[in-house]
């Protein structure tokens, strides 16, 4: 990679350039969140702790409510973005996205939203109360702290940021694919990204809505969220239409990569495109119609409880279709254990228990026995951690050689995969066994009734193991990427076989990624299979046009 | 320690039910992917698939789109035979057993703990906090609010839990069918004593429970008398007399009756209500906002502000 001046970076609108922000801004917060969970954990590794005396229970909100807004807002999108601006445009053939001057704005709004909402700190106390920021606690009334402000403010910048980029995304993806190609033709991740950016268009409005509103009731005096009113309840409902397809939002990207990853690396087509894309566009419209189940104990209509039963436990169908078809693409394959195939292969089984935990909580009878207890943390992080982080790890290291023109460290990568994957099940699995602990609390006691098999201080002490495993394991991460970046091998086009366009361009890609218009060769077995299919018309019915 | 209820035993039975598809689904898909792994692993001088990846060429099509359907129609079948049991299930959770004796509770959450108010013996209310106690078998119905912030009240051992959010009444109910002492607790982030918010109930037996409230309602009108709010009352059949000062409509209180009239008669404050028979004395509770006493049989009134 040509060295390139600060003043560049600053002033940037190649959208590789500005993938290449997105991905390191992505994960210094993935690091930052990542050192806040580990200080949750080292306070809850043993029963009737106080690793900060009087202040522990100050602390552990802030940082509880912190952990969450960071990686979910400010790690976990972004750093799918990081791949979204790289290489969907070089998947889709275009030069850049459409606006690429909006792009730029839209990431510096990313991190300016995201400082400004870490700025918390230094004022004398972050954001706490859950990243939900539910009303009235977020109110002035009970917690006049500017942190709070600052990350409403934070959250607002990011969402007219991602707005935009919803709206550079699409027209891009109807204006600038590569003459020939279809819709239907666009690899697996540009698919993701393409039902993600829809979700996001519909979904995050809600939340700059409701965060504009808490800012004006906080600091113009109005009166949204007054509790005679009803305001608490109308503020849940507001989050709860952004997050529920939120989580979709951290999903798609990674699983969209984990099934090109698939496919290459078993060296076999996509099995069922069609049905995987179908998948995910039904995905992305039942996403929108289940949120009552973050809501099921509030007391909303019967009715609706049930309904958003049925919708959410439908969501099985369009994930479990996904699931058979990622598995058979394997079936008849020459599979090569790489790390990114490493990764994918960690993606199906931790999502899977994620997938089916969320079942049960999508039964509203289930939930009343365990909504807001370690059962849904866990659940939660096999699902967005297990499957959507896992997902863009295995694009990270898909696509590294590619960002970089270097291969990484193979036996680090693996170190690292094996680390994670151990340390993530020892964190959240014991989670599960001791799944009646109410979550968000600082302390507990050592004699409580919440573990099955062993004490709840013991799981806990496993759990805290198992994150600092993880953690280990990212480090290793970072280490080889710094490395290899200057001193690894190089990589030549294509280092895995894989299909979509990126592979056809050098590593890393030119300035304006392709020298002369790319053109998609269509694939010389369906070729035949068609002709075959013409030659048998023509054949059955003698002196008929085909 | 057993602590065995309704609610958890229907939770128990519909969480073994999922964790059985749960467990036959998982193995499943963990078996035929681990299968495949092994089989289709590449080796030493195993063949590049026909079909295999080709950089800039369009994937061939593979798989017939039968499978996805008949994959659907499975796994709706599965869904929609949960979604049956939840549902089943959901409306015995939702609704407290017609036909039964209930005993109604209040239930406030506020930073940060827990309070709740019985009806007592004539009506006094009793209101007790983080520690209380109900009976055994008995079907208790709670309207749960918040007097600040948004809480959830969870009833652990009994697989139970409801929001508790201002401005808003909630409803839950609960039985519980063993005696002992549960911990219900919050697991709504509520602020920074939200790990704390631990209450303890203790279950006794049915004859226990009303001994137990029949003293904490003679301590507490002993309160009330003590601090001057106890207001005593005669009634002869047509109108009431008052025994003594004025009180305070505004705070807690609680009128005392006699009833010297020749029949039984029905006293009324608001919603709370006493029966008494002729020669009997008795009690009810003062109702946040009523100032006017009501003997429900004669029709006669009494002013609790304008008393003297």
């Amino acid at each position: 990679m040509a060295k390139k001046g600060l003043k560049h970076w600053l002033s940037t609108t190649n959208h590789k350039d500005v993938g290449i922000l997105y991905l390191w801004t992505s994960l210094a917060f993935f690091v930052i969140g990542g050192i806040m969970a580990l200080v949750m954990r080292t306070q809850l590794a043993t029963a009737d702790q106080a690793i900060f005396g009087d202040q522990t229970a100050e602390i552990y909100n802030q940082l509880v409510t912190m952990h969450g807004i960071v990686m979910i807002i400010f790690f976990l999108s972004p750093f799918a973005f990081a791949f979204g601006n790289y290489i969907v445009p070089i998947q889709l053939g275009a030069a850049d996205l459409i606006f690429p001057r909006l792009n730029a704005l839209s990431y510096w709004m990313y991190l300016a939203g995201g400082l400004t909402s870490l700025v918390g700190f230094f004022t004398g106390g972050a954001a706490a109360g859950g990243w939900t920021l539910y009303t009235p606690l977020s109110l002035r009334e009970f917690m006049p702290r500017v942190g709070l402000d600052l990350v409403g403010i934070g959250i607002v910048l990011f969402v007219v940021g991602v707005t935009v980029s919803t709206i550079n995304f699409l027209v891009t993806y109807f204006k600038l694919r590569a003459p020939g190609m279809k819709l239907y033709h666009m690899p697996l991740f540009s698919w993701a990204v393409f039902f993600t950016v829809v979700i996001m268009l519909f979904a995050f409005p809600a939340l700059g809505a409701a965060g504009l509103m808490l800012l004006a009731d906080r600091n113009l005096g109005f009166h949204f969220f007054d509790v005679e009113n009803g305001g608490a309840i109308l503020w849940a409902h507001l989050f709860w239409f952004f997050g529920h397809p939120e989580v979709y939002i951290l999903l798609l990207p990674g699983l969209g990569a984990v099934l090109e990853v698939v496919s290459t690396f078993s060296e076999r087509p996509l099995w069922g495109k069609k049905a995987v894309v179908w998948s995910l566009a039904i995905a992305t419209f039942l996403s929108f119609i289940v949120y009552i189940h973050h809501m099921f104990t509030t007391g909303v209509d019967p009715n609706l409880r049930k309904a958003m039963t049925i919708t959410t436990e439908m969501i099985s169908v369009p994930f479990g279709i996904i699931y058979l078809c990622m598995i058979a693409t394997m079936w008849g394959g020459r599979i090569r254990y790489s790390v990114p195939m490493l990764f994918a292969i960690g993606f199906i089984l931790l999502f899977l228990i994620g997938g089916l935990t969320g079942v049960f909580l999508s039964s509203v009878a289930i939930d009343y026995g365990m909504q807001g207890s370690y059962w849904v943390v866990a659940h939660f992080h096999y699902a967005v951690l297990g499957g959507g982080v896992w997902g863009v790890l295995s694009a990270l290291y898909f696509w590294f050689p590619k960002l970089t023109g270097r291969m990484f460290n193979e036996r680090l990568g693996r170190t690292h995969f094996w680390m994670g994957f151990i340390g993530f099940n020892l964190l959240f699995m014991s989670m599960f066994f001791y799944g009646k602990m109410p979550r968000r609390i600082y302390t507990y006691s050592a004699e409580a009734d919440y573990a099955t098999y062993l004490s709840v201080s013991t799981l806990n002490t496993i759990a805290t193991v198992g994150a600092f495993m993880f953690a280990a394991g990212v480090g290793l991460m970072l280490v080889n990427f710094l490395w290899s970046w200057k001193h690894g091998a190089y990589a030549g086009h294509d280092p895995w076989g894989g299909d979509s366009l990126e592979w056809t361009i050098s590593s890393p890609p030119p300035e304006h990624n392709f020298t002369q218009t790319p053109v998609l060769l269509p694939n010389p077995i369906d070729v035949e299979k068609e002709a075959a299919a013409k030659a048998a018309a023509v054949s059955i019915v003698p002196g008929t046009k085909p | 320690m057993a602590a065995r209820s309704v609610s958890g035993s229907i939770f128990d039975q519909l969480f073994y039910l999922y964790m059985a598809i749960a467990v036959v689904v998982g193995v499943l898909v963990v078996g035929w992917l681990v299968y495949i792994m092994v089989k289709y692993s590449a080796r030493p001088g195993s063949p590049k698939p026909r079909d295999a990846p080709r950089a800039g060429v369009l994937p061939a099509e593979r798989g017939h789109p039968l499978w996805s359907y008949v994959m659907a129609l499975v796994i709706a079948g599965i869904m929609f035979g949960l979604a049956f049991g939840t549902i089943s299930a959901v409306t015995t959770l939702e609704t407290p057993p017609e036909g039964e004796e209930w005993l109604h509770l209040n239930v406030i959450g506020f930073q940060f703990g827990w309070k709740v108010e019985y009806i007592g013996t004539g009506g006094i209310v009793v209101g007790r906090i983080n520690e209380w106690t109900i009976p055994v078998d008995t079907a208790i119905v709670a309207n749960v609010t918040s007097q600040d912030v948004w809480h959830n009240f969870a009833l652990n051992e009994y697989r139970m839990r409801i929001d508790v959010i201002p401005g808003q009444t909630n409803h839950l109910w609960w039985k519980a069918q063993d005696v002992g002492t549960v911990e219900p607790v919050c697991v709504q982030i509520c602020g920074v004593g939200h790990a704390l918010m631990k209450a303890r109930m203790h279950v006794v037996p049915q004859d226990e429970f009303t001994r137990w409230l029949s003293d904490e309602s003679q301590r507490d009108y002993g309160r009330l008398e003590r601090a001057n709010q106890v207001l005593n009352l005669t009634y002869d059949g047509a109108g009431f007399r008052a025994e003594n000062k004025s009180i305070d409509p505004t705070k807690a209180f609680a009128v005392r009756i006699d009833n010297q009239g020749a029949a039984s008669e029905r006293f009324a404050l608001g919603q709370n209500q006493v029966s008494l028979a002729s020669g009997e004395t008795g009690l009810v509770a003062g109702a946040a906002g009523v100032t006017r006493l009501e003997a429900l049989g004669s029709g006669a009134t009494f002013e609790l502000g304008r008393s003297s």
